[in-house]
């Protein structure tokens, strides 16, 4: 009988010490969103300044990013091949093989087709040098030349059916 | 004798819980009454704030200064709201906090006036020209041309609605005058404009580099989730950007890439749904593929386009905007241009809000709650 009755008030006070508690928590459980304000008390809204977060430049080695100037800037198709195949092979390290194979799939096109693109790349590669012989302040035909390097190195680099 | 007592101290016992246990349900309905009061006024000041920034914004387009107000509600209850303006150079920013019995929310909205560039898919502040053999360009939607358009033999050219001669209000984006001068569009406006909207976004949206070199971008895991990449160079035209072919890029992404120079976009290959790579440049933006290329973005250029060596077909879908001019050299493909509407879908990148002025279609943009 007694230790009916021990049992009995020990699992009484429990739940109550657990419903005290959990009453306690529940109050706190209320949206940060809900502040409780009094009427009266409630200010005028002060106009919104301009963002002051302080800003600071970080570095574009921790994204991945690479960065040439004019002294290691790639000059020549050859060190464009190495620059881009170098970081494509790092990009596949990276991802699964499904992505390639879907990247694959995209660009999916007779191997033949490939090689005379890059064979018409080689042509305005060419004629793009001649006339930096010509005119070797022309930054136009830089600027055109090295964005055709780079469409070579992809050609040659990105996985498609060979 | 010894249980007789103890019965009657057990009932004192059960008595005495019973009553603690009482007076634990009453006090905890009292609370749930007091939360379930606290969420409808918190609703409802939500809602009074959300009145008032309509009421706001109804009121800023229409060039009057918004007034405080009352919301009546049908069980005869009241909520106040209260209006307060900032204007900035992209536009009116709107606070309208609301408040409604013990609870008080605020919200806030930027008025921004979307350029008309924005309504184009191709934009062109000065020549359109379609250069090379064999080429064929189609583009969807509006071309609007402040200059004129010109091809030649054996290219073609196709366009769903071109006009040529058009103000230059309705094709270029002029930055606004961050530096509060007097002056728009000036390198140093840029410069602001770029740091606003990096200082914007919360820090781990943004990746912000001052660098005069040119930074190749290989979108990639590590830019997963940014917002904005903002390439700072020391002077007008340094800076200069590469973005090789992003076939690694996840499925929702909208990333814009900021640059004080030149943009060029190597090989897109967008094929993820929803992905998206905007550019906003101070000098040109360029283009350039081998493969079967496409992507949804939206480029501004502050000088020129230039799609060129395109050896191949693909799809653009956005806007186009330069302010200089446009040119599609040396195409030996099919390229096709189609028309989003993310400026009057109020989904533009981010960045773009930030290029408004005072004049054009208005919207409310970048809500957030405060």
């Amino acid at each position: 009988m007694k230790k009916i009755a021990a049992i009995f008030i020990i699992l009484a006070v429990a739940a109550v010490f657990g419903l005290v508690i959990f009453s306690l928590w529940d109050t706190q459980m209320l949206p940060k969103a809900v502040k409780k304000i009094s009427p009266q008390k409630i200010q005028r809204l002060e106009p919104v300044k301009p963002a002051a977060r302080e800003l600071l430049p970080q570095r574009p080695e921790d994204y991945g990013m690479i960065v040439t100037d004019e002294n290691t800037m790639p000059v020549g198709q050859k060190q464009y091949d190495a620059f881009i195949k170098d970081k494509i092979s790092k990009l596949k390290s990276e991802y699964p093989l499904e992505t390639w194979n879907k990247v694959q799939e995209k660009i999916k096109e007779d191997p033949a087709v490939t090689r005379q693109k890059i064979s018409q790349i080689d042509e305005a590669i060419e004629k793009c040098r001649r006339l930096l012989e010509k005119e070797p302040e022309n930054i136009e035909v830089r600027q055109k030349m090295e964005r055709l390097m780079m469409l070579r190195s992809i050609g040659e680099s990105l996985p498609s059916p060979r | 004798m010894n249980n007789r007592g103890a019965a009657l101290i057990l009932s004192y016992i059960i008595l005495a819980v019973l009553t603690i246990m009482g007076s634990a349900f009453v006090a905890r309905s009292v609370s749930e009454g007091n939360i379930a009061r606290r969420y409808f006024d918190s609703a409802r000041a939500f809602w009074v704030a959300e009145a008032g920034l309509s009421r706001g914004y109804r009121d800023v387009v229409a060039g009057n200064t918004p007034a405080d107000g009352e919301i009546d509600f049908s069980d005869g209850t009241t909520g106040i709201y209260q209006i307060s303006l900032t204007e900035r150079p992209f536009g009116t920013e709107i606070v309208s906090g609301g408040s409604f019995g013990t609870a008080q929310r605020t919200v806030s909205g930027l008025v921004y006036y979307i350029p008309s560039a924005f309504e184009n898919t191709l934009s062109v502040g000065g020549n359109l020209s379609l250069i090379g053999l064999l080429a064929r360009v189609e583009v969807y939607g509006k071309t609007r041309i402040s200059g004129t358009y010109s091809k030649q033999f054996l290219a073609s050219g196709w366009f769903e609605d071109k006009q040529e001669g058009v103000a230059q209000d309705l094709t270029t984006i002029k930055i606004p005058d961050y530096n509060n001068n007097g002056v728009k569009d000036e390198f140093a406006d840029f410069v602001l404009f770029g740091r606003e909207v990096a200082q914007s976004l919360p820090p781990e949206q943004v990746v912000y580099i001052q660098n005069s070199g040119t930074v190749n971008i290989f979108p990639n895991q590590g830019l997963i989730g940014k917002k904005v990449i903002f390439i700072e160079g020391a002077s007008a035209g340094s800076g200069d950007v590469n973005i090789f072919f992003d076939a690694t890029w996840r499925e929702g992404e909208d990333l814009t890439i900021i640059s004080t120079g030149d943009i060029t976009y190597v090989e897109p290959l967008q094929f993820q749904t929803d992905a998206r790579l905007s550019t906003i440049s101070w000098e040109d933006y360029n283009e350039a593929s081998i493969f079967r290329s496409e992507h949804e973005s939206l480029m501004y250029a502050h000088l020129d386009g230039n799609f060129i060596d395109i050896l191949d077909w693909g799809s653009t879908t956005g806007n186009l905007i330069a302010n200089g001019n446009v040119s599609l050299k040396e195409v030996l493909t099919y390229e096709k241009y189609y028309f989003s509407d993310r400026a009057k879908n109020g989904d533009l990148p981010a960045g773009f809000s930030r290029l408004g002025g005072a004049s054009g279609t208005p919207r409310l943009t970048d809500w957030k709650e405060i």
